[in-house]
Parts: structure tokens; C-alpha cells; sequence
């Protein structure tokens, strides 16, 4: 989709329209979710920090995210591809990959297909859609940028490398601004003029990715459309608007991280067995590089630390997942204030046959039931109908969480 | 401080002591084993986790009382590469600790003796004396079915009961639930005590046991025992010269005996190397996480299957001794198969009531023991 927030922004409110829109960089550490077309003349980039996307726009309307209605455009997208291949391989909300192989007799060429998906996206939800179409994943998904707004570009194999050739390496998967600094140090500037490279020299720069790269240089990638990936994780995290080390306002972010996780896992029907804290703590050191489309820019490098623990039994209840993240916060002893906190789950896995418990009746095994019975609440009346004390540390000490001396001011 | 001492002797008492040192500690000290003199013919080794401590002692030729506290892990190696015959150990200037062995000469910094924390002490509480091997019989009997979650503390340890003439240990994880005891014989004091045992407090005391029993095989002839008390919280198991202290866990454990099923009404007997072996196989195209597989008793077999949509099916049927009504029941294999291995009796009887009910498993036999373990819905 094309800009898709911002388009769905612009769509909603008239006035908008012809107007630079920046989605996303409302707070004051957000970053740009999705800039309309009349905001990246100014230069403005998804995923920019919002103090830059002022400075380059100070014009342009900031909007905040309203997911779930982009997520519900999102379905209806999803419901249109649904139309011409039942495999569909999501990449994020606005972007997918389609195996149209073997419909041409149903909608005849890949163009004729795919200017008839377009037209169908655009009587559904008013929103254009660029497509590009290939053999492979790598060569429609070049193809699709390049034609962006509201494009339809075919590469049929015989012009794959006249396609490639000239572009910069970056555009290929694998190449972050890392490794793209390495190969241009080294003299590879377009992807054309990796094909023939020396393999050796190659290795040299990127390590044993040099042989893959060299494949997908030549636009060969055989990794199939896949519509059902696996989970591997489930997780939340946030990005505070200033930097936190009171405890309470921890607990309380790992509670609700705790609290979604498990209802994510609750409605895909899994148990987690690996629970995992990420922190990101508030005091920069030194600086990493990062890439933008049109080039590299530095960026503060704050540290990551994540500390997992593995469950004794798989579980998909809240109140679990919060107490191991909370002892795994405890555990790392953080002594200075942190920038993000995340709490996910790995080693995902359904749950066929459920184990009965033995002591049914004990406060610790009629909690297992309050997570679906808070669920089938919320389904019904919203998500403000019911919480859980231990949502808000101030009014009550919730268990786990230490009696605390009055607050220090 | 100065002394000399045999190396077997020190190197008994050390591995007695060292496992219980901290070496994760946030308190450097508790990686330590305190050494203290006690009267002229007597070392002193002292190890605590704060949770855990040991005390054990040695003979030995005291020329100067005094403390100090060193390494564990260091000492316990130094030691075991001692050669065999008389080690002095000297206190030096600032902490340091001499160890001389014939032309071998060691130097290991230590820590005051003052800093090392106090062992629980049982004061004037009266100690029980148990048989060892009954002990040591309850706890393999029991141990499988501990919670490892420490999250949960009432579930991760064992209870261990003195209820008049019998003395008991139960655990349980919440799915399921083991109970072994034994009967004390005749003239014994009837004894009523009731401790909950954390799982690393059950791993020191089986140690213990296992000692004594191997110090019964060398001859002495007496049953080996073990001598029992608690006192401010903590358990006190004495055995010779060796004291552990656990500190008892300070919660309720749940309500056992209701759980335990008393009046089931279908009961099949099997051979327990037959269920095991069935088990093992059938197990292995039940679900990785699960370990879902199904039992289907009917007059005279035992079919037990699994099917895994990733992997495959599996089936087998035993031959066993029932006569009632049918049932089709789900058991986690791994479950029932800890059960089987911790009974040592040829024949087991399985002992079914509904689909829901917990299933039980006794061994055909003398020892007294229970393991319940709560189905799972297929």
C-alpha cells in the first residue's frame, strides 16, 4: 500500500489531502509510522525520529496512530488479495507477498491480474496499492518500491539483472548499512557489480552470507511465498516518554506487557514455555550507524540487555508472565534509569491436550481460569470493563511487589 | 591459628561441606568454609548458603586456636591433590593461609572468621532418631514428583510428617502427587512433626543419608540413623558429626490427602517393566510438549495409544489383569513413567475411578506408597 497510514488519514479527512501528513512521531521519542507523498519532498522517512521530521516539515500535520483502524483497512486488503490466491504471505500491515502461479486462467496474464487487483483494492478502501511482479520475492519487491505510488511494474526474468545492475547494494536483503559500508570500502558499489565478484573477496567483507549474496545479486531467490509462518515469539514492549527507574511505574509496564502478551497467546491458542525481559537502558554509549533511503546517519546507541527464563510448564497466564519478567527486572539489578521495556515469550506451542490439575480448588489454580474468563468479558462489554488491582502498584501492593515506605519526593 | 591434620580426614570433612558454599552470592563470604578450632584435638568446618549450612568436624593436633574463613572450591581441590599423610595449616599475616604437605607449599588468602554469618543452632531442642534407610527410602520414593518452580515454594520441597508411629514425606507439583511412609517399629516414642523441606535441603539430607549407609557397608553393623529436630524455623538433621540446618519453607502445603483418591473402582495389574517399556515407545510420537498418550483398559488389555499430526501414531496393547467396566483415559507418559521408576516392585497396580479422576499407582508389595497423578483431557 501506498503510504498507507498517512493515505488512510488523508482519505478519512478531506482537508488533509494535498497536505504533508506524518503518521506516527507525535510523543516526544516517537518515531514516523508512515509520511504522505507531500511530506517525503521534504524529506521526511518512516521510521525517522520525530524531532527530525519537524525539522524538515515544521508544516506538516503530525497525526497520532490509530492501529486499529489501520488494522481493520489492513483486513480488508487482505480480504481483496483473498480473491485472486489463497497464498498470501503477510509482511506487515500494509505489504505482502502473493503466489499468483497457475491463475491465468482465472485472470489471465500477471499484469491483467495484477491491474485488476489494484482496481478491486481501490473500490474496497479508496486507497491505491503498488504491485511488482517476478519470479522471485527479492525481484517483485524491488520491482513494487520502484514503482511506488500507485504502481504496477512486471520484471520478467530475461530483464531481472538490467534491473539490478544499477542499483545500490543496499537494496538487497541482507545488506544493512553495516555491511553496505564494508562492500563499498571494497569497491562494490551496485548490486551488478557483486554477480561476477571474486567469492573470496566477498567472504572477506560479509562472512559466510557472501554466497547467498552473491545468489540474490543475481536475482536468484528461491524462498517460496510461505502463508503460514510458524510463530516464534509473542511479545510488547514500549519506549517511555522519559527515562524510568521508579519501580512502581516498572512493575506497572510489565504488568500490562504481561497482561497483553498473555491475551495474544490466550487468542492464538498457545502456551509460551520461555519468558523474556528486554531493557533498554536511558544513558547512551557511543552511537551506531543507521540507514535511511537516502543514505546513512549517525544515531545514539543506547544498550540492550534481556535476561529470559524458562518455565517449569508452558503457560499463557498473565499473572505467571509477569511475575517471572518482574523477577527477571529484580534480578538484573538495573541501577540506572531505562529507555524500553519488553516482555515476550518464545518456544510457542498449542496446548492439544489440557493436564488437569490436582488441587482445583487452591487460590493458585482458580487464577489459571481468570485470564479466559477476563477475556470473554472484554469480548463482550470492552476493554475498560474490568481490571485487575495489581494494574495500578499505587492504590494497592500487589503481590511480588515489596510494602513500600512512604514515597520519596 | 595452627594445626596439623590428616589429608583423608580434611578431605572428608571439606567434601562434606564445600557443595553447601555459595559460589553465586552477591555475599563473597558465603563462597567460603569457615575453618574454626574447637578444644585441641578438634577442626571445625562451617558452609552456609544462608538457606543451607553444614557443619562437620575432624580430629586434629591443634598448636593454636582461631578462625578463618577460605575459599571452598580452592581449598577442597588443593586438598583432594594433596599427597596422602599429614597437612599443617597455618594462619599468616593478613588473612593468608599456609598449607604445607611434605615439599608441597600452598598460600590462599582468606577471610576474617568473624565475618562469616552464625549457623542456625538447634539450642535445647530434642532431637528424634529415625532409621536412615527408611529415609532415604522416602525420599526416592517421592522426590520425582517436587515442583521445580521456585516461584511456587510450597510445591518445590517435600513435606516430611511424624504422625505418631508413622513418619511420611508427600510432594507434589500440582498434577501430581506422591506419598511414601513407614511404620516405626515397636517401643519406638510415637513422634508429631511437620516440616516443608525445600528441594535443595532434600538433595543434602539424601547425601547424608547415602554416607551413612556407605559407613554401614564398612562393617559396622548397626542400622544407620539419622537424628531429627527443629528449632526457630529451621531442621536440624545430625548424623555423627555432621549437622545440616534447612530453613523450612514458611508456607502452607496444600490440602494432600484430600486429593488422594481412596475408593476407586477399577483397578488393573500389570508388571512394571511391561507399562515401562510400552511407555517409553508409544511416548515417542506423543507431543513434544505434552506427552499426551491414551489409555484404553478394557477386561484383560491395556491399549495404549498416541498420535502427534508432526511426527506420527503409535499403539500397543499389554495383557493385564481386569475385569471391570471399560475407560478410555489421557495420562502425560513422562508423568506415569517417574512413577514407574521410582517403585522397585515387579507389579503395579493402576487404579482408575472416571476419565477425570486422578489415576493412582501402587506398587503390589509392602512399601506403602502412593502416586496419584491427575489425568489429561483428550
Amino acid at each position: 500500500m501506498d503510504a498507507f497510514y498517512a493515505s488512510i488519514e488523508q482519505r478519512d479527512r478531506p482537508e488533509l489531502r494535498g497536505k504533508p501528513v506524518i503518521v506516527g512521531a507525535t510523543s516526544a521519542r516517537g518515531v514516523v509510522a508512515a509520511a504522505s507523498y507531500e511530506a517525503r519532498t521534504f524529506g521526511v522517512k518512516s521510521a525517522m525520529p520525530g524531532f527530525r521530521a519537524r525539522e524538515l516539515c515544521p508544516s506538516g500535520v503530525f497525526l497520532p496512530a490509530d492501529m486499529d483502524k489501520y488494522a481493520s483497512v489492513s483486513a480488508q486488503v487482505h480480504a481483496v488479495f483473498e480473491e485472486f490466491t489463497p497464498v498470501i504471505e503477510p509482511l506487515a500491515l500494509d505489504e505482502a507477498f502473493l503466489d499468483i502461479s497457475g491463475t491465468e486462467g482465472l485472470f489471465g496474464t500477471p499484469v491483467q491480474l495484477a491491474q485488476r487487483l489494484k482496481a478491486r483494492v481501490k473500490e474496497a478502501t479508496q486507497l491505491t496499492v503498488s504491485c511488482g511482479i517476478a519470479s522471485s520475492k527479492l525481484v517483485a519487491k524491488i520491482a513494487c518500491s520502484l514503482g511506488k505510488p500507485d504502481g504496477l511494474r512486471w520484471v520478467p526474468d530475461a530483464e531481472t539483472r538490467a534491473l539490478l545492475d544499477p542499483l545500490p547494494v543496499r537494496w538487497l536483503w541482507g545488506v544493512g548499512p553495516v555491511a553496505e559500508k564494508t562492500l563499498r570500502a571494497a569497491g562494490f558499489e551496485t548490486i551488478g557489480s557483486l554477480v561476477n565478484a571474486d567469492l573470496r573477496k566477498l567472504q572477506r567483507c560479509v562472512g559466510a552470507h557472501a554466497s547467498e549474496l552473491q545468489k540474490l545479486a543475481r536475482g536468484e531467490d528461491e524462498r517460496p511465498v510461505e502463508s503460514a509462518r510458524e510463530q516464534k515469539s509473542c511479545g510488547e514492549e514500549n519506549t517511555f516518554e522519559r527515562d524510568v527507574s521508579d519501580r512502581g511505574v516498572v512493575t506497572r509496564t510489565l504488568t500490562s506487557h504481561a497482561a497483553a502478551v498473555a491475551r495474544r497467546l490466550r487468542y492464538d491458542g498457545l502456551h509460551a514455555s520461555t519468558v523474556t525481559l528486554k531493557i533498554k537502558l536511558g544513558r547512551a554509549r557511543g552511537s551506531r550507524v543507521s540507514r535511511t533511503r537516502g543514505g546513512t546517519q549517525e544515531e545514539p546507541s543506547y544498550p540492550l540487555l534481556t535476561r529470559s527464563r524458562t518455565l517449569p510448564e508452558p503457560t499463557d497466564d498473565a499473572a505467571v508472565i509477569r511475575r517471572v519478567a518482574i523477577d527477571l527486572w529484580d534480578a538484573a539489578k538495573i541501577s540506572e534509569p531505562v529507555r524500553l521495556l519488553g516482555v515476550s515469550t518464545s518456544g510457542l506451542a498449542a496446548q492439544h491436550h489440557q493436564q488437569l490439575e490436582l488441587f482445583a480448588q487452591e487460590p493458585d489454580t482458580r487464577r489459571k481460569r481468570l485470564g479466559p474468563a477476563l477475556d470473554a468479558l472484554r469480548d463482550r462489554f470492552g476493554d475498560g470493563v474490568i481490571h485487575l488491582a495489581v494494574d495500578d502498584p499505587q492504590k494497592l501492593t500487589p503481590s511480588g511487589q515489596k510494602k513500600r515506605t512512604p514515597p520519596r519526593r | 591459628m595452627h594445626l596439623t591434620i590428616l589429608k583423608k580426614d580434611f578431605l572428608r570433612s571439606l567434601a562434606r561441606t564445600h557443595s553447601v558454599a555459595d559460589r553465586k552470592s552477591s555475599m563473597p563470604i558465603l563462597s567460603n568454609i569457615l575453618l574454626s578450632t574447637d578444644g585441641p584435638k578438634t577442626l571445625r568446618f562451617s558452609a552456609t548458603d544462608l538457606y543451607l549450612s553444614v557443619s562437620s568436624t575432624a580430629v586434629a593436633e591443634i598448636k593454636a586456636g582461631g578462625t578463618i574463613a577460605v575459599a571452598a572450591r580452592t581449598l577442597f581441590d588443593i586438598v583432594k591433590n594433596l599427597p596422602e599423610g599429614e597437612v599443617s595449616l597455618q594462619v599468616v599475616g593478613n588473612h593468608g593461609v599456609e598449607i604445607r604437605s611434605g615439599k608441597v607449599r600452598f598460600k590462599i588468602p582468606g577471610m576474617p572468621g568473624q565475618d562469616f554469618p552464625s549457623l542456625p543452632n538447634p539450642g535445647a531442642a530434642e532431637f528424634a532418631t529415625l532409621d536412615a534407610e527408611e529415609v532415604g527410602r522416602l525420599i526416592s520414593l517421592t522426590h520425582y514428583s517436587m515442583s521445580s518452580d521456585e516461584t511456587r515454594p510450597h510445591l518445590a520441597g517435600a513435606l516430611f510428617e511424624g504422625d505418631g508411629k508413622a513418619v511420611r514425606m508427600v510432594t507434589t507439583d500440582g498434577h501430581r502427587l506422591s506419598k511414601a511412609e513407614y511404620k516405626r517399629g515397636e517401643g519406638k516414642k510415637l513422634l508429631n512433626f511437620s516440616m516443608l523441606v525445600p528441594a535443595k535441603g532434600i538433595g543434602e539430607l539424601r547425601r547424608l543419608i547415602d554416607e551413612a549407609k556407605a559407613d554401614r557397608g564398612k562393617g559396622d553393623d548397626k542400622p544407620a540413623t539419622i537424628d531429627i529436630a527443629t528449632a526457630g524455623g529451621s531442621a536440624f538433621f545430625r548424623r555423627e558429626d555432621v549437622v545440616l540446618s534447612v530453613k523450612l519453607v514458611d508456607e502452607q502445603f496444600p490440602p494432600y490427602s484430600k486429593v488422594i483418591p481412596s475408593a476407586q473402582t477399577r483397578k488393573v495389574g500389570i508388571g512394571r517393566m511391561l507399562l515401562t517399556e510400552a511407555l517409553r515407545r508409544i511416548a515417542l510420537v506423543a507431543s513434544d510438549k505434552s506427552g499426551a498418550v491414551r489409555f484404553n483398559v478394557e477386561p484383560g488389555t491395556l491399549r495404549i495409544t498416541s498420535e502427534n499430526p508432526d511426527v506420527g501414531e503409535g499403539t500397543e496393547e499389554l495383557e493385564v489383569d481386569f475385569a471391570g467396566e471399560g475407560i478410555e483415559i489421557g495420562f502425560n507418559a513422562r508423568y506415569v513413567l517417574d512413577v514407574l521408576a521410582a517403585i522397585v516392585e515387579d507389579d503395579v497396580r493402576l487404579e482408575l475411578g472416571g476419565q477425570l479422576d486422578p489415576g493412582v499407582i501402587k506398587p503390589v508389595g509392602p512399601t506403602d506408597f502412593v502416586g496419584v497423578i491427575m489425568p489429561m483431557r483428550i
